[in-house]
């Protein structure tokens, strides 16, 4: 720990000094705000700006004041880089740096030396439940990547962590970084952060929306011609696999644009002792050496540091890599080429406006080229002009008469209020202020949310926008209803309903519009052939827009239904919109019970899920099979399943034989990862996860009194922890 | 032109006429012909030690005193240096478990099974021609007696009988101007030369019989020097364990005595060995019988013996009732279901007979249905049978319909699969997609079958014509009778006569399916009468031997079993293979005789690697052409056929009268217990016999909505220990019940299938015992 100092503005910028560090652009400007005077700042600047330094700075600031510095990142892998940085720029000078991924089950007391850690969203959410005591001691709170607040899930846990920080530490410093987005002033606002916009990028994008018959021609084609132009490229792809593919389809023709001097200082890297046994697969060894590489987490991240290093010393060309990682991935190149634009989690969606910038905006090395290249490639003109509109306004230039794409963004939206989020947020809610009312809840939340805020600023914000307790058909339809939809439904303007379909599955009605135009309407909670659930239906061909409110006709339907149909409605209407109770729920596993007064505390079972760090489903799965795993092959099966819900993947057997051959066996991890052909990078993720599972099922069936199951639990526990202190050096994630 | 001779041109000198003096002389036969069998020392040998005595005699006459008598001291000597003969080496001798004693009929002998008389004839010298038929002999004794011979042989040298003239001159010429060496060779070659003796040992229950055998042994062995023992030295035989005693004997060469005593020569091949057939070998050994069916006959004598039939064991491992006609099989059947009934058994006889109808007169509570007009079959009613057995068979079963092989119809399955699941499904529930979904529909049509196989289009083609076609009476539709109704009655007679041969084998293979998905019963006997589907010979239907042989298979591991056949070549190997037991009516065609051959052990020997298969000629032809009251039995893999006479077709045949039959009708169909089934629950009446899983799953899901199918499934396997529990089966009835709905949830891009408990579920739920509040522990 450094001792504390009184001019700590000055003490910082001669640590940067020190270390050849001089601060520009944005990194100025946020000098020039009271960075390093402890005022709150939100960047909001392209990818290679040098947002992370002005992180930097402000820890730095922390750290001298004699405070903690959190340095929160997405993704486990930015994690690692992040620290690195940190230990090996202020490691010398004293500065302890911490990081913490995964580990839930702990509390993080370990961590309470650290002046900086850094460490994930998810964690830090953890830490927080676990009440950790040098919580308090932070001083400034680093957020990188802040407009991963609107994403499904993490969103609703990072503006959780920001109310809560925000509540716990009352002079907290918060800078907010952000890649480029729309309306940038509203989360700074929110945040009270004093916004830093900058639109420079140090290298002229140049945008485009390419359509070929052939997609892998397309592809080579572009590749070709950047790395003929002794320039590197970055090929983003949806899935792992296409990305592998593509990476040995380009290997010949790059290789072919090496020369011999490259090809033997290749070599030489990929042989030299650093890179000895760290478990790189064999088939990524022979593209790296055709100056080709892939990317994705499926790596272990040492194999991935060496592709990524490779890429900057230029002697790797091309990377083909996922676009899930994309923002983990620090590599500038000439060309990024993304071949598509679908979600990975879900085929139907697309990805957001700010993701497809984020890779784009990869494109252009500062110092070496004059212009990067960001190139979406489409298979058809249509898809090509319905890209283009999504991400892109086009302006055309009268001088030249060439039409320019200007990239469009998203505006940053609250989920807080999903109802996945909500029930969750409950508990955490409940835990923090011990017995209370859903209305103070409600206040408490809400008062200080984004989700109020996006609620104040949108007017296409729906009436209610968070509902903790009892759900009905009234409460559902409101929460998918504008204010003004609602009132004049009420007072009966917006049509008559005369209803067809009433069972246990779907309420559907003919509704009369004022114009006398007639609709079919209808909530099912049915299941469709695609496996999803049906959901609200109307013939108007919009019954949900993609904020997710109702169409006129399915309000007036939702409320008549209410008004007459009682008790069905209140089933059917909330499963349709997949609403639900959350003090229902969590009232039903057991976790919260009533209080004096009508409010509502949690059980002791309660507050361990809570601090478990488990999402809903996987506690209420657990809690339902917790009785039936009292014996080895039942515990995996449980184990296997809840990382799997975990997780979000579909896991085999072959998770099951891996945990119990690292239980039982010596092989090393890369050994067990090539047995159940399982990616090496995901292996270690999945062992991670499966311990703080393991050690989640164990406390919660001590707390249950499931002898038995503790017994099964404690002795695979000890086995892992054991093989896992005891393992090969080379097996360690991240050194 | 004249002739050529064909041994060349004539010589031109007779060679005959040029000889003088014949050189050799001409036997009529080198055969041993005897001109006196008797056995004699030959005196050339007596002689000698005669003479030789009588001069020692003369010479010295002390000296025989005193070798006398240095004899006697030796005797004495050596009697005393041993000491007394020790008792300890000596053995206790087993009381014996016969006793004799002589009484006015004769030699009677007691043992544990009762009393008999024994007489014995006995041959010392025989005449030159050895006579009789020994085989004949045993084929025509009475099953109530008991007949043994014995033969002592003893080896001879040839030159003995050369020089005492007992063969004929002729061949003792010829055996004259042999060296030794070729007379022992010539002897060898006809099986040696062999002193021999004869007894005939028999026995009967009554005095009265005694002359009957004496004469049965002299009518089959004519030779007037058997004599017959008296009874006192028969006893003293007996007890002495000596029938044929020392004394004078006869010759006969091995050759000679092996045709006289054997006499089955055709079977004494080489290659045989020890594997002597099964001829119709009389008397037929007693053994148990549980349903006797009619008389052993001996085919040779036409009398009958005992009554024979088949135990209860042998129809547990398989009875195949073969050949004959269709009415004639019907009397074989209707005396095993009289002989059932006596018993106490159930009966299930399936046929494609409308005559057996008749066989409902046989007991009062027999019931007779036909196919199509009282009983529906339904083939999405799996009547307990795991659905993950059910469904493949079906599959295997519509291919029949189809014509095709149905192996890669995954959406058939499919649909299959979730209308079986149903419970009440029946086959318009068959669909494509969620059945009452939006795309639920159960006519494949262009859009819907664009992704499906032309396998499945086909199979659904097949259950459409099960709704729509001409089987839609006999298939379409709720099971009118379940066929465990029909197992609980005591005599169930269904005929299925659909007129059309696919459709006929398409409810043979349903009925055969939903038969041997019963609950093991040894006291249920399925007679299938001509099973179309177990014809697999020349059948257009595809190869079916896999399919025929695990029919035949899992009906026999659920009980007693009868499968009736005009043709048995007509029946996969494999399917035969597991039916033991064999009753054979008259076949006239090869490949059926070839078969019945083998079931009823008249086959002499297996192919083996060196040999060719045999049967034997004369039991294959008796199968031609024996009467039409005649069947051969062969029981429990004994590889003897015995020869039956059935018994007269029992006289209660035929059919009731209308309002009789439908009374015994109404009295199994469901509506007879409507009363018990209005007591039931509404969860009883959906999940039926799976209630207490459908109880687990809505009790799990009340407490712990909404839970992931796999959840669920564990959480049942676990609890009941019971891997086969049809967990899909009753998530899939609760949920067309509309008890529980089913959802989805996403983690990370992973969908995941879930369910909840519905309204109705809960109330369900609340009406069997109101649990669903109470803290559930699992």
């Amino acid at each position: 720990m450094l001792d504390t100092e009184t001019d700590v503005p000055s003490y910082v910028q001669k640590m940067l000094g020190s270390i050849g560090l001089t601060p520009r652009g944005v990194q100025k400007t946020a000098l020039e705000n009271g960075l390093l005077e402890g005022k709150s700042i939100m960047v909001c600047s392209p990818t290679g700006s040098g947002k992370t330094l002005v992180g930097e700075m402000a820890v730095l600031r922390a750290v001298v004041s004699g405070r903690k510095g959190l340095y929160l990142v997405p993704l486990r892998a930015l994690a690692f880089q992040i620290a690195s940085v940190f230990r090996d720029r202020y490691g010398g000078i004293g500065i302890k740096v911490g990081m913490s991924t995964g580990d839930y089950q702990t509390d993080g007391s370990e961590l309470a030396g650290c002046d900086v850690v850094v460490t994930t969203y998810e964690r830090a959410d953890s830490l927080l439940r676990h009440q950790t005591a040098w919580m308090a001691q932070i001083g400034t709170l680093v957020i990188d990547e802040v407009q991963s607040i609107s994403e499904p899930r993490r969103g609703a846990r990072l503006e959780s962590v920001i109310i809560r920080m925000k509540r716990l530490v009352g002079d907290l410093q918060l800078i907010a970084l952000s890649a480029t987005i729309a309306a940038p002033d509203e989360l700074a606002e929110w945040l009270q952060c004093k916004l830093i916009e900058s639109n420079e990028r140090p290298v002229q994008l140049y945008c485009k929306v390419l359509c070929f018959a052939s997609k892998e021609k397309a592809v080579k084609d572009l590749v070709m011609t950047t790395v003929q132009g002794n320039g590197q490229a970055i090929v983003f792809h949806r899935t792992r696999r296409e990305a592998e593919v593509e990476a040995f389809r380009l290997a010949a023709d790059v290789g072919r644009q090496l020369t011999t001097t490259e090809k033997n200082r290749l070599d030489r890297e990929l042989e030299s002792l650093e890179d000895w046994a760290i478990g790189m697969p064999s088939e990524l060894k022979t593209l790296l050496h055709d100056g080709t590489g892939f990317h994705h987490a499926g790596l272990n991240s040492r194999v991935r540091d060496i592709v990524e290093r490779l890429f900057r010393t230029g002697l790797v060309r091309v990377v083909c890599a996922t676009t899930t990682l994309a923002a983990g991935m620090d590599l500038p190149a000439r060309t990024v080429v993304v071949t598509s634009v679908v979600s990975p989690d879900d085929h139907e969606h697309l990805l957001g406006a700010n993701r497809v910038h984020q890779m784009l905006g990869r494109a252009g090395r500062p110092g070496y080229d004059k212009i990067g290249f960001g190139v979406i490639v489409a298979a058809s003109e249509g898809e090509a002009e319905e890209l283009e509109k999504r991400y892109f306004e086009v302006q055309t230039d009268q001088k030249v008469e060439r039409a320019a794409l200007i990239p469009k963004y998203d505006r940053v939206t609250s989920v807080l209020g999903t109802p996945s989020s909500t029930t969750e947020q409950l508990l955490i809610a409940l835990d923090a202020l011990g017995a209370a009312s859903l209305q103070e809840i409600e206040d408490a939340i809400l008062s200080q949310s984004f989700l109020a805020y996006c609620g104040v600023r949108d007017m296409h914000a729906p009436a209610r926008l968070i509902n903790f307790g009892e759900i009905t058909a009234l409460g559902a339809v409101e929460h998918h209803a504008l204010q003004d939809s609602l009132r004049a439904a009420r007072q009966k303007l917006l049509g008559a309903v005369s209803f067809r379909e009433k069972d246990e599955t779907v309420i559907g009605a003919l509704v009369t519009d004022w114009d006398r135009t007639q609709y079919t309407c209808r909530y099912s909670a049915r299941l469709s052939p695609s496996g999803t659930v049906e959901g609200p239906q109307c013939s108007c061909g919009r019954p949900i827009d993609s904020l997710g409110i109702l169409c006129t006709h399915l309000i007036v339907l939702g409320l008549s239904a209410a008004a007459e149909l009682g008790t069905l409605a209140d089933y059917v209407i909330p499963l349709s919109l997949s609403e639900s109770s959350p003090v229902g729920e969590l009232t039903k596993l057991g976790l919260v019970e009533g209080a004096e007064s009508g409010k509502h505390r949690p059980t002791k079972l309660g507050r361990c899920v809570n601090r478990l760090y488990l999402s809903m489903p996987a506690a209420r799965e657990m809690i339902a099979l917790l009785p039936t795993a009292d014996n080895g092959t039942s515990l995996l099966w449980l184990l296997r399943h809840l990382v799997s819900l975990e997780t979000g993947t579909a896991l085999a057997e072959r998770f099951e034989q891996l945990i119990a051959a690292l239980a039982t066996t010596d092989a090393s991890i890369s050994e067990l990862s090539r047995t159940a052909e399982l990616p090496e990078g995901d292996v270690y993720g999945l062992i991670e996860t499966g311990r703080w599972l393991l050690h989640s099922i164990g406390t919660v069936a001590a707390l249950g009194g499931l002898s038995e199951v503790c017994e099964v639990t404690s002795r695979l526990s000890e086995s892992l922890e054991s093989r896992m202190k005891r393992r090969d050096p080379y097996d360690s994630e991240g050194g | 032109m004249s002739r050529k001779l064909v041994l060349g041109p004539e010589p031109a000198v007779d060679p005959f006429k040029e000889r003088t003096q014949p050189t050799v002389d001409t036997a009529p036969s080198t055969d041993v012909r005897w001109d006196d069998r008797t056995a004699g020392r030959p005196l050339r040998r007596v002689g000698v030690v005669a003479i030789f005595v009588v001069a020692l005699d003369i010479a010295y006459p002390e000296g025989l005193l005193v070798g006398t008598a240095s004899l006697l001291l030796g005797v004495l000597l050596l009697s005393r240096i041993n000491g007394t003969p020790r008792l300890d080496g000596w053995k206790a001798l087993q009381p014996r478990d016969i006793n004799l004693s002589l009484t006015a009929d004769g030699l009677e002998i007691t043992d544990v099974k009762g009393r008999k008389i024994v007489l014995a004839m006995v041959l010392n010298s025989a005449r030159t021609d050895l006579l009789g038929d020994l085989g004949a002999l045993i084929r025509a004794t009475d099953d109530l007696s008991g007949l043994c011979l014995l033969v002592s042989m003893k080896p001879e040298k040839a030159s003995d009988i050369v020089q005492e003239d007992k063969i004929s001159d002729s061949t003792s010429g010829f055996l004259g101007t042999l060296s030794e060496e070729a007379l022992r060779a010539y002897f060898t070659r006809r099986g040696g030369l062999w002193t021999a003796r004869a007894a005939l040992v028999g026995y009967t229950r009554s005095a009265g019989q005694l002359s009957a055998l004496e004469s049965s042994f002299r009518a089959a062995a004519p030779d007037p020097s058997w004599r017959l023992l008296e009874p006192s030295e028969l006893r003293s035989r007996i007890e002495e364990h000596e029938i044929i005693a020392d004394g004078s004997a006869f010759y006969g060469t091995g050759e000679e005595m092996s045709k006289w005593l054997v006499q089955m020569t055709s079977e004494l091949a080489s290659e045989v060995g020890t594997n002597v057939p099964a001829e119709f070998v009389a008397p037929i050994r007693e053994r148990e019988v549980d349903y006797k069916l009619g008389f052993v006959m001996n085919p040779e004598t036409l009398k009958l013996g005992p009554r024979v039939g088949f135990s209860h064991r042998d129809l547990e491992e398989g009875l195949l009732v073969c050949g004959g006609t269709q009415s004639e099989r019907r009397r074989v059947l209707a005396l095993l279901v009289m002989e059932l009934l006596h018993a106490r058994k159930r009966i299930i006889m399936v046929t494609n007979d409308p005559d057996a109808i008749s066989l409902t007169g046989l007991s009062d509570g027999a019931v007779g249905l036909e196919l199509g007009r009282d009983l529906v079959l339904n083939p999405i009613d799996p009547e307990g049978v795991p659905r993950t057995e059910y469904v493949p068979q079906l599959i295997s079963a519509l291919e029949v319909l189809a014509g095709t092989d149905l192996r890669g119809a995954v959406d058939l399955e499919i649909a299959l699969n979730r209308a079986v699941a149903l419970g009440t499904g029946t086959v318009a529930d068959v669909a494509v997609g969620e059945p009452g979904g939006t795309s639920g529909t159960s006519e494949p049509n262009a859009s819907s079958g664009t992704s499906m196989s032309r396998a499945s289009l086909i199979g659904f083609e097949a259950v459409r014509a099960l709704r729509q076609g001409s089987g839609a009476r006999a298939f379409y539709g709720m099971q009118t009778v379940p066929v465990q109704t029909l197992a609980d009655a005591e005599l169930v007679v269904i005929v299925l006569s659909l007129g059309s041969e696919p459709l006929e084998r398409f409810a043979w293979d349903l009925l055969s399916m939903k038969l041997a998905g019963l609950r093991s019963d040894s006291d249920l006997i399925i007679m299938l009468d001509n099973p179309e589907n177990l014809r697999v010979r020349n059948s257009s239907f595809g190869n079916r031997d896999v399919w025929s042989e695990s029919v035949v298979h899992k009906l026999r591991n659920r009980g007693p079993t009868v499968v009736a056949l005009d043709h048995p070549a007509d029946m996969a190997t494999g399917a035969i293979g597991s039916l033991s037991s064999c009753l054979s009516l008259r076949l006239r065609e090869s490949p059926d005789l070839r078969v019945a051959s083998d079931l009823l052990g008249f086959g002499v020997i297996a192919t083996g690697l060196h040999s060719k298969a045999r049967q034997s000629s004369r039991e294959t032809s008796f199968l031609r052409v024996m009467e039409a009251d005649m069947s051969v039995v062969a029981r429990g893999r004994s590889e003897i056929g015995i020869p039956l006479k059935l018994d007269e077709s029992p006289s209660a045949m035929g059919q009731p009268p209308v309002d009789e039959m439908t009374r015994r009708v109404s009295r199994i169909s469901p509506h007879f217990n409507a009363e018990e089934k209005q007591a039931k629950t509404l969860l009883e009446h959906v999940a039926g016999a799976d209630t207490d899983l459908a109880v687990s799953v809505l009790r799990l899901l009340t407490r712990y909505e909404p839970l992931t199918e796999e959840a669920i499934r564990k959480f049942i396997w676990s609890n009941k220990h019971d891997e086969n529990a049809d967990v899909e089966g009753v998530l899939a009835r609760l949920e067309k019940a509309n008890m529980i709905l089913r959802g989805h949830e996403v983690h990370g891009g992973v969908s995941y299938m879930n369910f909840r408990v519905t309204m109705k579920g809960t109330m369900a739920l609340r009406q069997i015992g109101g649990e669903e509040g109470r803290d559930v522990r699992h």
